[in-house]
């Protein structure tokens, strides 16, 4: 864990909200991004975002530092996210709400290119959970197998195995779009 | 490295930034035509996944999740290691309690009934007789980090556990539970005892 970032959570665990804003600021988008993956929502992926600091500024005494915070954090917003779907039976409305509101005035954002990104978001909701949290986390967040396996409560073989699948229905799925 | 070796390697490393092979498999891939394949396959579905890869809160909804936040951080305080530890101290005495009662409904279970080994399934009402609540249990199986106790290393519990456990709502666990579910719990529990 960069010392920096050990020092916030320190100050943060003093008492000092603003140290805990400024982590906020630091993992806010790759949180954001991360529950957009998984829910294909943004509304969902805001609220969901904000609920996962909300509950990690309240146990943030429960973070032992053996793990690097990044891998904690997700380890929250997974677990906001698995319970979020599974209230909803485990079906996630397909895309929608998926549209970058940035992307509206941008010229070379087309009709064909927002399809293009529904059907895209569609192939990654459509794989099982823990596929679709593995392979979030391994091709988008980067993270290592041993850490999504803590995500996840799973062996790194199971991870990896996971991972492959995701891969295999994806390139099977995605082929011809 | 064989051809099945190369692949999962190739696959095993694909990310959003791409492969960076190393010498070993860029060798292998100058030299096997099936492996390059391969390799271009990942490289058109990582093009293909581009517009997925910039995903980001505009400024307008950053602003807002912060001030949701700032507002509901008003109201409580982050808790202290060391009260939380007293507090602790309460619950595991009340949890050991607890523990002891099951431990001793299922001993005299299995004595009572010598034909039936299967484990005795209990109501969540079954788990108020000492006066412990349900959420009082629930730390029982998982830490404040949302991390499994120790005594529950077998692997199948840490599986099932995991798609249980939410770690930031430790209390609703058992709340929301079957009756098979805790019964299971306790069962693996009690065994490590």
């Amino acid at each position: 864990m960069a010392p920096d970032e050990q020092q916030r959570i320190q100050s943060a665990l003093r008492g000092d909200k603003e140290s805990f804003a400024t982590l906020v600021r630091q993992y806010q988008n790759r949180i954001f991004g991360f529950i957009m993956r998984m829910t294909a929502n943004r509304d969902t992926a805001l609220d969901l975002t904000q609920e996962t600091f909300l509950a990690a500024f309240q146990h943030l005494d429960g973070f032992r530092g053996d793990s690097p915070f990044s891998t904690w954090l997700f380890q929250i917003a997974a677990n906001k996210t698995k319970n979020f779907l599974k209230r909803s039976g485990w079906e996630v409305p397909l895309a929608e709400g998926y549209d970058q509101p940035s992307n509206a005035d941008r010229p070379d954002y087309n009709l064909e290119k927002r399809e293009q990104q529904r059907l895209l978001a569609e192939a990654i909701t459509i794989l099982p959970y823990k596929q679709r949290l593995t392979f979030t986390l391994r091709y988008f967040e980067q993270m290592k197998f041993v850490e999504i396996a803590r995500v996840q409560g799973v062996s790194i073989s199971a991870a990896k195995t996971n991972f492959a699948e995701a891969l295999k229905k994806l390139q099977s799925r995605l082929s011809g779009l | 490295m064989n051809c099945e070796q190369v692949k999962s390697w190739l696959t095993d490393n694909f990310t959003v930034t791409g492969i960076e092979a190393t010498s070993e498999i860029a060798a292998h891939l100058d030299q096997c035509a099936d492996c390059r394949a391969y390799a271009g396959e990942l490289a058109a579905l990582s093009a293909e996944l581009t517009p997925l890869a910039d995903i980001s809160m505009t400024a307008i909804e950053s602003a807002g999740v912060e001030a949701a936040l700032d507002t509901a951080m008003r109201t409580m305080a982050i808790p202290d290691r060391r009260s939380r530890r007293k507090k602790n101290l309460f619950s595991i005495i009340r949890i050991a309690t607890a523990v002891a009662a099951m431990i001793l409904i299922v001993t005299v279970s299995f004595r009572t009934n010598s034909v039936d080994t299967s484990y005795p399934i209990y109501n969540i009402d079954d788990f108020e007789l000492t006066g412990t609540s349900v959420q009082d249990l629930a730390p029982l199986f998982v830490n404040g980090n949302g991390d499994l106790l120790p005594s529950m290393v077998d692997q199948q519990a840490v599986n099932y556990l995991t798609d249980q456990v939410d770690p930031t709502q430790a209390e609703d666990i058992l709340e929301s539970a079957t009756s098979e579910e805790i019964n299971w719990l306790m069962k693996n529990y009690s065994m490590e005892m």
